[in-house]
């Protein structure tokens, strides 16, 4: 036979035994990333593979190098026809996919193998950019173990190796690996801030829109989804439910349908005057594919990755596509805006000509009859409330002059028309006055101490000037009277009062008591999934020293964490390491007690000595124990069928052990 | 020809004779774990994080798994018959366990892998290592290569093993074509072979039943008839191999025609004796004789390095 070389890598490649495991844990690698690329991809990488499979079993000859080559040219011109492009982030995974399967085609060597499965744990890393579900996660470390699996049997391919065997090493490793894993996690440096966003994969959104119009909130209702995670950090102060306004964007632009942001939008945050203490919390908020942020009125703060506009709205330098979190502190009680410029001023009194002309009318009179502006203000609410207006997710269609419509009219609707009428009666009435959209309300959950915030909680308020207090935020459906509130819509509102008994320091139990126990469920897994996010995902250098803080390890400083992650490091490696070299194979029952019988005989120089093969050491001690020679004669017919037939050792072993034990004792 | 020089003594590998190492594959992953590093580290991905940091983990652990696999090993080399020249010397190495597994052990010579194996406790695994031989005399086997990378492949262990085993080489026989024999009287029987030696004495006709092996083939080609060799027996005649019977200078040649002889003399199970300069048989027949011969012919002005 040739010679082979291992230090030039042109080991044979014997692929019988270990195809299909590299081809599984190509498989498992890819397969999540399946759901990115165009079908027509997944059916050429599976061709691939079935073809590879075929050109093992069959002896096939594999195609030249020059024709894969043609054939990646190829891939890669069709990827550049579907997506117009090479460089954009779905072209590139689709590249990545169909090159990686290609190389199958190029996997005649030894290192080729090998190649494959390195590349399999690199494209575990892409994955990790797009998903990040705990089941995602746990189904990717799975595929970590099938990949190790599939190198040791690699690494054993020369000769066989009985799997079991293969198998618990790969475990064993596996396992032993995890305490150095999370010593490197507690440990390793993070950055203080994040650079930039992970890809994420994120399609979806959350329905968010960033216009208004009749519809595009009530359509949220049937929601579940969870928008964001509020953390409440600060200790003493809590905000109840009527605070509970989670600021979105601000809409100022109305053009008789649909209202937008302000054309005099700019970055930079007017000053806050007379606030409260500050509220802390830290909001994690859940991909979107936009740029907003959502904080409670009104915040102040900001970092080199959140933008603070001067309408106190937020976004992020990137599009959100993946779980991100921040920090933010709020004002419940502020005043701000104090000097309105002439500009500002005109905006927000815009009507669009020619549209509800009753409305207008309506309100220019019916401001003349009370003295300030803020009295007009608390005149309209009562209105509201004295009047049968309904609140309601399935309002009637307005046409064309919508407030109209909608006030003089039905007067059923939900936070859109509210709002939208509301900001329209103040501008009429020469009040400067602007939609505020985001979300309101938001569920305690107990079992992890915050608050979430779904799709259905989307809302619409408004906000209105007045001298000497600035902008001041209205809620007109705060107005409407308890009992012209849709029962759905009530349910929600009585779900908020229920929080507030909390809020007011009453007895966490009671409030988990009223909870039913599917809703007790649901809750749990989401307290999971949060901690999930905001402790693991979420591990960055605050955790990090926090988590110190919690270990008593304060003395610790970002500093600190190179060296004495390196000194720990080589501390526990060597440590396992020497429960590695100490531990004892258990191996082979059968050896165990052959030896056991070697050993007992030793005294009579009778030993069995390493390189005597076993069949010559049983004929030995037929010849001292002749009285024993049928008892030995079967141990070695059962031993030799045994160990050159190894298929049927769980049967035959346990016996044959018994047998070997029984002579012992005997001799 | 049977005795073959004793086996030499096991060695044990210890963890002091053994190195372990990155390989390409360990260099190539390191590059690998890296890049995910920078990766993760950008995006502050966590989950790059963890995944990176196990890999790293399980590299740096394997490391153990690599040495533990190797060291505990027995070699030692089993009886190597002796060999001609041109053919390979085969040396059999014996691995053998004390007392637990390696897997995909690597026997070979100067770095270069001749084969793999598992040896288990109660498994001793032997390959065969060759080596040409080309010149007669001793072949030693020197040092012999162990390594392993199970079960990552990314770490190579390795050691050498001073094996000292060595392979007695036959020269390579060569028919002479023209050969003087003197033959030592035995004075009593006195009868003597034919010039050109130890053919046959004399053709009979065929009759079935004859050996194919002891057909006058070249006849039969002829057409000139089917007729059957016929040996003469054993008469008691010996027959005496000198070196001086050779005209040629060349050495090696009339050690190779001397071999020639002597197997030839050892197939007809006839008594024959041999002299070299310095060394003299007397004739005699069987195996044991044969081998000695051989075994002169083999170390003629050679190294007197022997073990018999």
């Amino acid at each position: 036979m040739g010679s082979k070389k291992i230090n030039n890598d042109v080991r044979n490649l014997n692929l019988d035994r270990v195809i299909h495991w590299i081809l599984l844990a190509q498989l498992l690698s890819l397969l999540p990333l399946f759901q990115l690329v165009p079908i027509w991809i997944v059916a050429a990488c599976l061709g691939v593979g079935f073809w590879r499979l075929a050109v093992n079993r069959y002896q096939l000859a594999l195609p030249s190098r020059l024709i894969t080559f043609c054939i990646g040219v190829l891939a890669a011109y069709l990827i550049y026809t579907t997506y117009g492009t090479l460089v954009s982030r779905e072209a590139g995974v689709s590249l990545i996919v169909l090159m990686f399967s290609l190389k199958l085609l190029e996997m005649r060597q030894f290192r080729d193998a090998i190649l494959i499965l390195f590349l399999s744990y690199f494209l575990l890393v892409v994955n990790f950019l797009y998903y990040e579900h705990v089941l995602m996660v746990i189904y990717l470390f799975a595929t970590v173990f099938v990949i190790t699996l599939a190198l040791v049997i690699l690494n054993s391919s020369d000769i066989s190796v009985g799997y079991k065997k293969l198998l618990s090493m790969a475990g064993t490793l596996f396992t032993l690996s995890i305490p150095v894993c999370v010593l490197l996690f507690i440990f390793f440096p993070r950055l203080a801030h994040p650079l930039w966003q992970m890809p994420g994969n994120s399609t979806g959104t959350t329905g968010f829109s960033e216009t208004m119009s009749p519809g595009t909130i009530s359509e949220l209702f049937e929601s579940d989804d969870i928008v964001f995670r509020v953390k409440i950090k600060s200790e003493e102060i809590k905000p109840d439910s009527s605070q509970l306004y989670w600021r979105g964007i601000v809409l100022s632009n109305y053009d008789g349908l649909t209202w937008r942001k302000s054309t005099t939008r700019a970055i930079g945050a007017p000053d806050i005057v007379r606030r409260s203490s500050p509220i802390e919390y830290s909001v994690i908020l859940e991909p979107h594919n936009k740029k907003w942020l959502f904080s409670l009125d009104i915040p102040d703060y900001s970092n080199s990755y959140i933008v603070l506009y001067n309408d106190f709205s937020m976004e992020s330098e990137r599009n959100i596509r993946s779980v991100f979190s921040y920090q933010l502190k709020s004002y419940l009680d502020y005043r701000y805006g104090l000097n309105l410029n002439p500009i500002e001023r005109q905006i927000n009194l815009q009507l669009p000509n020619n549209f509800n002309p009753e409305m207008v009318r309506w309100s220019v009179s019916r401001r003349q009859t009370v003295n300030t502006d803020a009295d007009f203000v608390q005149n309209i609410l009562n209105y509201i409330t004295q009047n049968q207006f309904f609140y309601t997710v399935t309002p009637p269609v307005y046409e064309e002059n919508i407030v109209d419509d909608f006030w003089f009219g039905e007067k059923r609707g939900y936070c859109e028309h509210y709002s939208n009428a509301f900001v329209y009666i103040m501008r009429a009435a020469g009040i400067p006055a602007r939609v505020v959209t985001g979300y309101s309300g938001g569920e305690y959950n107990p079992y992890g101490d915050y608050l979430i915030v779904r799709a259905k909680d989307a809302h619409a308020w408004t906000e209105i000037w007045l001298p000497n207090q600035g902008w001041i935020r209205v809620d007109p459906t705060a107005a409407i009277h308890p009992s012209r509130v849709e029962p759905m819509l009530a349910a929600r509102m009585e779900q908020r009062t229920a929080m507030d008994r909390f809020v007011d320091g009453e007895d966490i139990d009671s409030y988990i008591s009223d909870i039913s126990s599917l809703r007790a469920i649901q809750l749990t897994l989401d307290a999971f999934n949060h901690a999930w996010n905001e402790w693991f995902l979420g591990f960055d250098q605050d955790k990090q020293m926090q988590l110190f803080e919690l270990m008593g390890f304060d003395f610790l400083s970002p500093r600190d964490l190179l060296p004495w992650m390196i000194t720990l490091l080589i501390i526990l490696v060597a440590a396992i390491g020497l429960v590695i070299l100490r531990q004892k194979d258990n191996g082979d029952p059968l050896a165990r007690a052959l030896m056991r019988l070697s050993k007992k005989l030793s005294h009579k120089g009778l030993a069995w000595s390493k390189h005597e093969a076993p069949l010559t050491f049983f004929e030995r001690l037929k010849t001292h124990y002749p009285q024993y020679k049928a008892d030995i004669t079967d141990i070695q017919r059962r031993y030799s069928s045994l160990r050159y037939q190894e298929s049927r050792a769980s049967q035959n072993m346990p016996l044959l052990v018994k047998k070997i034990n029984t002579l012992k004792s005997n001799l | 020809m049977s005795r073959r020089t004793p086996a030499s003594s096991s060695i044990t590998l210890v963890h002091r004779n053994s190195y372990i190492f990155p390989n390409h594959y360990g260099f190539l992953f390191l590059v690998l774990l890296l890049i995910m590093l920078v990766g993760a580290t950008n995006y502050q991905n966590n989950l790059a994080f963890t995944l990176t940091f196990l890999l790293i983990s399980m590299g740096l652990l394997s490391i153990f798994y690599t040495f533990k696999n190797l060291v505990g090993l027995t070699v030692k080399c089993g009886a190597v018959s002796p060999v001609f020249v041109d053919d390979d010397a085969i040396f059999p190495v014996i691995l053998a366990a004390e007392n637990k597994e390696h897997f995909s052990v690597g026997v070979g010579l100067q770095g270069n892998v001749v084969d793999f194996c598992n040896v288990l406790p109660l498994k001793h695994a032997t390959v065969s290592i060759r080596m040409p031989a080309s010149q007669r005399g001793v072949i030693k086997l020197e040092r012999l290569y162990i390594t392993s990378s199970f079960p990552l492949g990314m770490f190579r262990c390795w050691t050498w093993i001073p094996l000292q085993a060595e392979c007695l080489v036959y020269p390579k026989p060569i028919e002479p074509e023209f050969y003087q024999s003197q033959l030592i009287g035995n004075d009593e029987n006195g009868s003597l072979e034919k010039e050109g030696g130890l053919d046959f004495s004399h053709i009979r006709n065929y009759s079935p039943g004859d050996s194919m092996r002891h057909i006058e083939w070249k006849t039969f080609a002829k057409d000139r008839g089917l007729y059957t060799k016929q040996f003469s027996e054993p008469t008691g005649d010996d027959m005496m191999i000198h070196w001086q019977d050779f005209t040629t200078h060349d050495i090696e040649l009339k050690l190779s025609y001397m071999c020639f002889l002597v197997l030839a003399a050892d197939k007809q199970q006839k008594k024959y004796g041999m002299s070299l300069p310095g060394i003299e048989i007397a004739p005699a027949s069987g195996d044991e004789h044969t081998r000695q011969c051989l075994q002169k012919l083999a170390l003629f002005q050679r190294q007197p390095k022997t073990r018999v």
